[in-house]
């Protein structure tokens, strides 16, 4: 298995594995774990020697990541509902990944998804009654899928590079939601506040268990289960393996790689919509600037990790966004600033570059 | 200088590129060395400057057994080769490339300099327009062909070996090589041209030497005489060779199963243009000609993996088109690269099996789907191993070569297009692919058949064509067909010519 940040998709297994050969020493059966373990090891190298490096002793950032994840029913529970956007972000990267696209617009579908939801929460306030949850969930959805299907477009007919689409996209989208969160649809009350007036209670999603974790999280799930059995089971996601694989071999076979690339591109898009209304809707109350914090590149980073296996999409989920809780936790006990997220999701991802590249060595 | 080789045996695997070859150069003469693609010329010559190590056999230089370990080695004795791909850095200037191409030495000799002002000075004489502080990645491809000859002419070689020199040189540039490859041969100096054509020959040569399946054929001093060498080059008989071996069993209807009128097509640096023919049912028609000259443009076009620009493509009464799903069962095709363009590498050999049908497949049922029909193919084709689950990637190049030949014939076409269809594989696997491409055509199917070799074509098809930069000469009936004419169309000399000088 090689690393493949490339045309061939992320991760996804493009180079045949050598056939297995008999080893006269017992190794890590699984190169995945194998990988894994290798990941978990340099990060902890490189996060120990930059808390070293800013006099923080590295003991700390380990405890807050027990803390932030497990130290209490209420930080598990947290940690799940920041899992839920990520999980739903990975989505608009792991699609599009089947036939070997990159895309990085998790976060600006997000924004869009959640503009899209919102304009709907606020044009029919109170009138649906419980419609407006779906019709919410709904418009979000179509959100992100349009502005997912804008960089599929661009790439099937014009072979504009769909990373770089994607990612200038991002740029356009936040500043989207500032203008409207800043302008017109600016809460008059909210003393100077940019957000949007509180979401009526017909447009929250539910909550369960007492505590945050809300009906996005159990979306997600669904959506990488589901995008699991379609890939691996399925007729459609065999074909898009070969798509990936051989694309002018399945044009003989009159499949369009430009339809495919559209509609990927936009149910990533969709899944990266819903992830926003849910944050909008349940975690802030409101739209406002800045909404997701950073969920669509989490779950880029997720995505990756995961290499192409959609399962692997949900403990990677999990890992990533207990090192956001970490990093909470770090503000208030360190005394760090909110950065320091970026920065480990940083040596997280480096980590796994190391160690995927490391893997690919050992398989040539 | 005086070099000689002696009994030098080369071998790729089971392809003899070499086998044992003689050869002598002498100082103060041009020695053309002749002869089809994959006729053995560049390895042997390869050979001599320590770039590829020979299996036997040894070299002489003034009467010295010398070992040649490197191309280190071989600059040392004072040989030096010019091959086809230019290796220049397109942002750098000619002057620093020439630079790059000069020896090592410390920082305060001046061999360097010296060296490099030696080759701008044969680069003057060479391509006079060239101004040596322009980027090379603004040359054209003849000046960059050139600046590689003035890199290695500025170490004075005592012998020059150049690989097809002027294979993209324009008129006045070949002259201009011509010349100096004379001036050199009156100084003293040996030059060994590698080429096909016989223009090279006619200009510059002392000697040809006609190479063909990794032996010499002929040697003469006779380096006008186009006819004898183009026979020398391609075969012993002038003469069609044709063998009705098995009688044609399928009742050939009038109609046209597949015709092509005045199809003209671009892709990246290839084009086709105005391509024609007709081709009824059960009928072969071969595509012979030197590679590069649009064959795989012309294959991917009637395959309809690329539009045409223009003109018309037909099967049987409709148009040839991908999107016509009658069609599209209809087509085999066998890329010439078939481990990049025919197959999913990272996929199972079952799926590259059934991947033009698994559109067709029940939704759910992806993982026993199939399994038998494609254990009988690997079977009927001695795919090796017999291992459905493995990758196709993992294969090796000959048995992708029949797994893709198995999946395109599996489905009765009613047009074939094969690239290269026995390239990598043994004597009796290429005679078993090519049995069951001719059965498929006994059985109704038009075959556009494109090959490098003559002699499979002229046994076997019944119309024959050339293509030659882009165009289709021909095609003719097989029957009629002569090597002499075939040569002069494959290597671009007008039928005037060779008729004014045979």
């Amino acid at each position: 298995m090689r690393v493949q940040l490339t045309a061939s998709g992320l991760g996804v297994r493009a180079v045949a594995a050598p056939p297995k050969q008999r080893r006269t020493f017992p190794r890590l059966r699984s190169r995945a774990l194998n990988t894994s373990a290798t990941t978990a090891i340099i990060f902890a190298a490189f996060s120990s020697a930059f808390f070293w490096a800013i006099g923080q002793s590295p003991i700390r950032l380990f405890a807050a990541l027990y803390d932030g994840v497990l130290g209490s029913g209420f930080a598990f529970s947290e940690t799940l509902v920041k899992a839920a956007p990520i999980l739903l972000c990975s989505l608009a990267t792991a699609l599009p990944a089947r036939v070997g696209l990159i895309s990085v617009g998790g976060e600006g579908q997000l924004a869009i998804g959640a503009i899209g939801g919102t304009a709907l929460v606020l044009s029919a306030g109170d009138r649906l009654g419980w419609l407006t949850l779906p019709a919410m969930l709904l418009s979000a959805a179509l959100a992100g899928a349009a502005y997912g299907a804008v960089p599929g477009l661009l790439r099937a007919q014009l072979r504009v590079n769909e990373t770089i689409s994607t990612l200038l996209l991002n740029y356009i989208a936040a500043p989207c939601v500032d203008y409207l969160v800043y302008g017109r649809w600016k809460d008059p009350d909210s003393l100077g506040w940019p957000s949007t007036i509180a979401f009526p209670d017909a447009a929250r999603l539910p909550t369960y268990f007492d505590t945050r974790i809300h009906l996005g999280l159990f979306l997600g799930l669904f959506a990488v289960l589901a995008a699991w059995f379609f890939a691996t089971r399925t007729r459609s996601g065999l074909i898009l393996d070969l798509l990936r694989s051989s694309p002018e071999l399945m044009q003989r076979a009159g499949v369009s790689w430009a339809r495919r690339t559209v509609v990927l591109l936009a149910l990533g898009g969709a899944c990266a919509g819903i992830a926003g209304i849910a944050e909008a809707s349940v975690i802030e109350g409101r739209l406002q600037s800045g909404v997701g914090a950073g969920a669509g590149y989490s779950g880029f980073l997720v995505a990756f990790l995961a290499r192409g296996r959609l399962l692997a999409i949900l403990p990677c989920a999990w890992i990533v966004a207990s090192l956001a809780a970490a990093g909470d936790n770090l503000q208030l006990s360190a005394g760090l600033p909110s950065s320091i997220v970026y920065v480990l999701q940083g040596f997280l991802f480096a980590a796994a570059l190391i160690a995927q590249h490391r893997s690919a060595e050992a398989a040539a | 200088m005086r070099v000689r080789l002696e009994q030098i045996r080369k071998t790729f695997g089971s392809v003899v590129a070499n086998a044992g070859v003689d050869l002598e150069l002498r100082p103060g003469e041009v020695v053309a060395l002749l002869g089809e693609n994959a006729a053995g010329k560049s390895t042997l010559m390869k050979c001599l400057y320590g770039y590829v190590r020979p299996d036997s056999g040894a070299f002489y230089v003034d009467d010295q057994r010398v070992e040649i370990a490197s191309p280190r080695v071989a600059r040392g004795l004072g040989i030096g080769m010019v091959f086809q791909e230019t290796s220049s850095i397109g942002a750098l200037s000619v002057r620093e490339n020439l630079a790059l191409g000069a020896p090592r030495a410390p920082f305060w000799s001046r061999t360097r300099s010296r060296v490099v002002e030696q080759s701008l000075e044969q680069l003057r004489t060479l391509a006079p327009e060239l101004d040596p502080r322009s980027a090379a990645r603004d040359l054209s491809s003849g000046e960059r062909q050139l600046l590689e000859l003035a890199k290695v002419l500025g170490r004075e070689p005592r012998l020059l070996i150049l690989d097809e020199p002027t294979s993209l040189l324009t008129r006045p540039e070949a002259e201009r090589l011509w010349a100096h490859v004379r001036t050199m041969a009156t100084a003293g100096h040996s030059v060994v041209m590698i080429t096909h054509k016989l223009e090279d020959v006619a200009q510059a040569a002392d000697r040809v030497v006609v190479m063909r399946a990794g032996q010499v054929v002929h040697e003469s001093r006779e380096v006008c005489d186009r006819a004898a060498l183009l026979q020398a080059m391609l075969g012993e008989s002038a003469a069609a060779v044709r063998t009705e071996s098995q009688p044609k069993s399928s009742p050939r209807t009038a109609a046209a199963r597949s015709c092509a009128r005045g199809v003209s097509a671009a892709a990246g640096t290839a084009r086709i243009e105005d391509v024609c023919f007709e081709l009824r049912a059960g009928e072969v028609l071969g595509i012979a000609g030197v590679t590069g000259n649009g064959q795989e443009l012309l294959a991917r076009v009637l395959a309809g993996v690329v539009r045409p620009r223009s003109g018309q493509l037909r099967l049987d009464d409709t148009e040839l088109s991908l999107d016509d799903p009658q069609v599209r069962s209809a087509i085999a095709y066998v890329p010439d690269q078939p481990r990049q363009q025919g197959c999913a590498q990272d996929l199972s050999v079952l799926v590259n099996l059934a991947a033009l049908q698994v559109p067709q497949w029940p939704v759910l049922s992806r993982r026993r789907f199939g399994r038998d029909q494609a254990a009988e193919l690997l079977e009927r084709f001695d795919v090796r191993p017999r291992d459905l689950d493995r990758p196709a990637g993992t294969l090796s190049g000959g048995n992708l070569q029949k797994l893709v030949v198995a999946r395109e014939l599996s489905r009765s076409p009613r047009l074939i297009v094969v690239c290269f269809p026995t390239l990598g594989l043994d004597v009796r696997a290429a005679r078993h692919i090519l049995d069951e491409l001719l059965a498929q055509a006994h059985a109704g199917a038009a075959l556009v058949w494109i090959s490098e070799e003559l002699d499979p074509l002229l046994e076997h098809a019944d119309q024959i064509a050339v293509m030659y930069r882009g165009r289709l000469r021909g095609p003719i009936a097989a029957a009629s067909a002569t090597r002499a004419q075939i040569g002069a169309w494959m290597t671009g000399v007008s039928e005037a010519a060779l008729g004014a000088s045979a």
